[in-house]
This record gives structure tokens, C-alpha cells and sequence, in this order.
């Protein structure tokens, strides 16, 4: 008795796998490929009055945070933070106030795939925004991006250059430019207000882009910060990569190797599974 | 061995032959869903032992744009034993990606920034040579969480994570995902896979890494 169980076991255990070598032809054909579905987004507070704050990230419709930047305060800016394409709600609250606690401001962001954005707390405290950037993260080829945030309430009226480029001219707070094309390479940019000039050096690599952000400084002149927003390839390839000689290939559907391999290879399972079954109504 | 109890045997050893068989039409990728494509891709001459030519025309500048800064030499993913120096890539005579002169050594595409900086930097290998298996033979076998590691000129070394592993068909590749700007650093490692047709492996396996957190 036992050994007619086992010898039905062994003969069910290959008639199933028998039946697996045919799986492959069941399952539906064209599987779509994906490409990366991440977006970026990053948090600023260039509210020059303003306290600092506690920033929190939800996936729309869920009330547990994504992300939490406690203690936020003017003139910072947070690393891009990689999410999944989607809506989210940004909030923002007094720093160290309860989870909670009503919102001093908050916005929704729709974050696309390969899109990258700056949620900016801007304005003045008594007339503060929370402002959806859409950032470029690249430029084209040979090139550079730079806009400029004017973000300084003792300096609001900026005029800003980039080597012999105007980037932003006679620029009032709490604007935002466009992106200026820039030749890549390094270069000094100069800030002037109605009563100073501060200068820097920057380092423009190929194909990126970049946000200056002007804000109160000491003793009267502003500073800035040099925001990194993209970078990508400084030429694009055209197609594909052409990496392959075939020598380690499968023969390919559709040419009379191909075809007769992979019938051999399904005659095979057919005649295992029958003879399986055969076996086993005769055990 | 009684008789019953042999045929089992020689059917259970037949089936596993089956199932090898079609594991190894899998590493082929996409083998099943290749359908016959006609080659759109522009190749200014015939099928050469090294596919198309490796020279650049237009001398593509490092994309760091400073001369001296450090460029990548070596590459190693662990998960599937490759470990091989990198040649500098650029751009055919037809705009596409120039492919390495050997099968032994992969590269670097000098359009892309270093390894490490913001940016998607661009490796590719071939998959395999006309006698056997080639540097990036396993490429697709990569997994989300391996570690790729690129050895730069300054001695350092700069980790990725692997993110996602996909094939294409060439004749819709992904050009904005695999080369547009991002805002961090990331890797794309590419080859070919699919299905082998009239001289070309119609897709493109490429694997998309992020740096390393701290």
C-alpha cells in the first residue's frame, strides 16, 4: 500500500512538472516595461520673517507623514527627496507644535515621474505663500539653467550676473525667474542691491541646472545659495546600444533554428505529462 | 531499481531537462514576446565584427567640464562576479552610443557626468562576443539592492544601488528615462538582451542604480 502511494506521488510530482514546462506558453505575451516612476521634491522656507517651522509630507489622503523636517528655518532647503509619482499635502507647522495642530500653510503637489519640484514657503510673514516650483533638472547640451529666488526683505531689489549673462534684472521680492541659458563652465556671479554687491565664483557643469537663492545677509548685503537643481547627459544618444555579437545567443522565435528548438522542447513536456498520466492509471 | 520505479525516474529527469531548458530561454529575457521587428536603427556600414565603429567624430567634452577632475577606471558588481577596467565611450558618426572596441571591458560614456556627481552616468558593455559570454553576460540577472561600485582616477570608490532591472526593444527605447537629467547621482548600465536577429539582439537590458546613502 505504501508503496503504491509513493510510486503515485513520484509519478503525480513529474506529470505537475511536465505541466510547468507548458506554463510559459499560458501566461499572456507582451509584458509592458516599465521605465522609474520617481519624481523628486524638496522643502525651502525663503520667508525671511518667519519662524521657523516643522514641514510634513503625506501621500494625499493619509494622515501619517512621509516626512518630517523638524525645525525648518528661514534660508534653508532640504535635499530632494525621491517619492513615488502621485499627490501629496505639504503642512507646515509652528516648529515643535503637535502633529496635529492646524497648519500655519499647507499645499497639495502632484509629483510626475522623472519631475522634480521646490515646495517654497515664500513672502512675508504677513502675507506668506507655500509656492509649487517646478524645477529643470537639466539643459541642453554644452549648456547650463540658473534662475533666481529673491528671498532677502532687506535687499529686495536684486540685479544678478553670471559671467557677462543678466540672469535676473531689478528683480523684486519675493519673485522667482525663469531659467536663463547659460554657457557651462565656472564664472563669477555678482548680486547687486540699490547699495551693495556681493560676488561668488560658481562651477556651471554641462547640462545642469541651478537656483540661486538670494537672501538677508549681514551688515546690510545680501547672500546667496547655490542650489543644485539636475544634471544630465551633455549630449543625448540617438536609439539604442548596439552591445551584442550573438555568440551566447538563443536561437530567436520566427527563424527555423528557433522554432524547431522550441519544439523539441514542448514535445518533450507533452510526452512527459502523457506518459505521467499513462503511469499513473495504471499504478 | 524496480522497472516502475525507474520510469518515474526517467520521466521526473526528462521534465527537469524541460524546465532547465526553459529557464535557460529565460536568461535570453523577453525571448517569448519577441516578435519579428524590422531594424529601423541606421547603420552607415555592414555588420562588422565590432558592430559600429567605437571612433568618435565630434570629441564629446567630459561632462565634469574641468580638466583634471577625477574620471572612472574600474567597475565591480559582485552579485554577478564582474569586475573589468572602463574605456572611454562617445558618440558614432549617427549620434548613437559608441560601444567598447573589446568584449572584455566596459565603458564609460564621457556625454554623462562622472560616477558620483548629479546626473545619470552611462555604462555599457556587451552582453556577449561572437564565440561565447561577454563582461555584461549577466547583467540581467541584476536584483534590486545589489551593489555596483565604480573605482575612480583619485583612487576612490563611489557605491550605487540597483533600483530596477528592464529590457527593451530598441526600437522603443527609453531615451528620456535612461539619459535625462536627474537630480541626484545615478547609474545606468546598459547591454543588449532579447532575442538575436539577423546579426542584432533587438532589445536593450539596462540596469538603473542610485548612489549609495551614507
Amino acid at each position: 500500500m505504501l508503496t503504491r502511494i509513493t510510486r503515485i506521488a513520484r509519478v503525480a510530482a513529474s506529470a505537475v512538472l511536465a505541466c510547468l514546462a507548458l506554463l510559459p506558453l499560458a501566461t499572456p505575451s507582451a509584458q509592458a516595461a516599465t521605465v522609474p516612476q520617481t519624481g523628486w521634491v524638496r522643502l525651502a522656507h525663503l520667508s525671511p520673517n518667519t519662524p521657523a517651522v516643522d514641514v510634513y509630507l503625506y501621500p494625499f489622503g493619509n494622515t501619517t507623514a512621509q516626512l518630517v523636517l523638524k525645525h525648518v528655518a528661514y534660508g534653508t532647503v532640504s535635499p530632494y527627496e525621491p517619492l513615488d509619482a502621485g499627490l501629496y499635502l505639504v503642512a507646515m507647522r509652528a516648529a515643535g507644535a503637535g502633529a496635529s495642530t492646524a497648519p500655519v500653510i499647507s499645499t497639495n503637489v502632484t509629483v510626475a515621474a522623472g519631475q522634480a519640484y521646490t515646495v517654497a514657503g515664500l513672502g512675508p510673514y504677513s502675507a506668506l505663500t507655500l509656492k509649487v516650483l517646478n524645477d529643470e533638472l537639466g539643459a541642453p547640451s554644452g549648456r547650463a539653467g540658473i534662475r533666481v529666488i529673491e528671498a532677502s526683505l532687506q535687499a529686495p531689489d536684486v540685479t544678478v550676473t553670471e559671467g557677462t549673462e543678466n540672469i535676473a534684472t531689478n528683480l523684486r521680492f519675493p519673485g522667482v525667474t525663469s531659467y536663463a541659458s547659460v554657457a557651462a563652465g565656472s564664472a563669477e556671479v555678482r548680486i547687486a542691491t540699490q547699495t551693495a554687491a556681493v560676488t561668488g565664483q560658481v562651477t556651471l557643469a554641462p547640462g545642469s541646472t541651478h537656483t540661486f537663492a538670494v537672501l538677508d545677509g549681514t551688515g546690510g548685503a545680501p547672500k546667496w545659495l547655490d542650489l543644485g537643481d539636475g544634471a544630465g547627459d551633455s549630449s543625448v544618444p540617438v536609439g539604442g546600444v548596439d552591445t551584442g555579437f550573438g555568440g551566447a545567443a538563443i536561437p530567436a522565435r520566427g527563424t527555423v533554428a528557433g522554432e524547431a528548438a522550441w519544439g523539441a522542447l514542448l514535445l518533450a513536456g507533452v510526452v512527459t505529462a502523457l506518459l505521467a498520466a499513462r503511469r499513473l492509471r495504471r499504478g | 531499481m524496480r522497472r516502475s520505479d525507474r520510469f518515474s525516474l526517467v520521466v521526473l529527469v526528462l521534465a527537469g531537462l524541460g524546465m532547465a531548458g526553459l529557464s535557460g530561454f529565460g536568461l535570453a529575457g523577453d525571448l517569448r514576446t519577441a516578435k519579428p521587428v524590422t531594424r529601423t536603427q541606421s547603420s552607415s556600414n555592414a555588420f562588422s565584427p565590432y558592430g559600429q565603429p567605437a571612433s568618435t567624430v565630434a570629441p564629446v567634452p567630459l561632462a565634469s567640464g574641468e580638466v583634471g577632475e577625477p574620471y572612472p577606471v574600474s567597475l565591480s558588481i559582485p552579485a554577478i562576479g564582474v569586475q573589468t577596467t572602463l574605456m572611454t565611450l562617445g558618440l558614432t558618426s549617427t549620434g548613437a552610443l559608441a560601444v567598447p572596441t573589446n568584449t572584455t571591458q566596459a565603458g564609460w560614456f564621457t556625454g554623462s557626468p562622472v560616477p558620483g556627481n548629479p546626473g545619470p552616468s552611462i555604462l555599457a558593455g556587451h552582453v556577449d562576443s561572437t564565440a561565447g559570454p561577454a563582461v555584461f553576460y549577466k547583467l540581467s540577472d541584476l536584483k534590486p539592492g545589489d551593489t555596483i561600485a565604480v573605482v575612480l582616477s583619485d583612487q576612490s570608490t563611489v557605491r550605487f544601488v540597483v533600483t530596477m532591472v528592464e529590457s527593451y526593444a530598441k526600437t522603443a527605447f527609453p531615451t528620456t528615462s535612461v539619459y535625462g537629467p536627474v537630480p541626484d547621482a545615478e547609474l545606468r548600465v546598459i547591454t543588449c538582451g532579447g532575442a538575436f536577429s539577423a546579426g542584432h539582439y533587438l532589445n536593450n537590458v539596462v540596469v538603473y542604480a542610485t548612489l549609495e546613502s551614507a
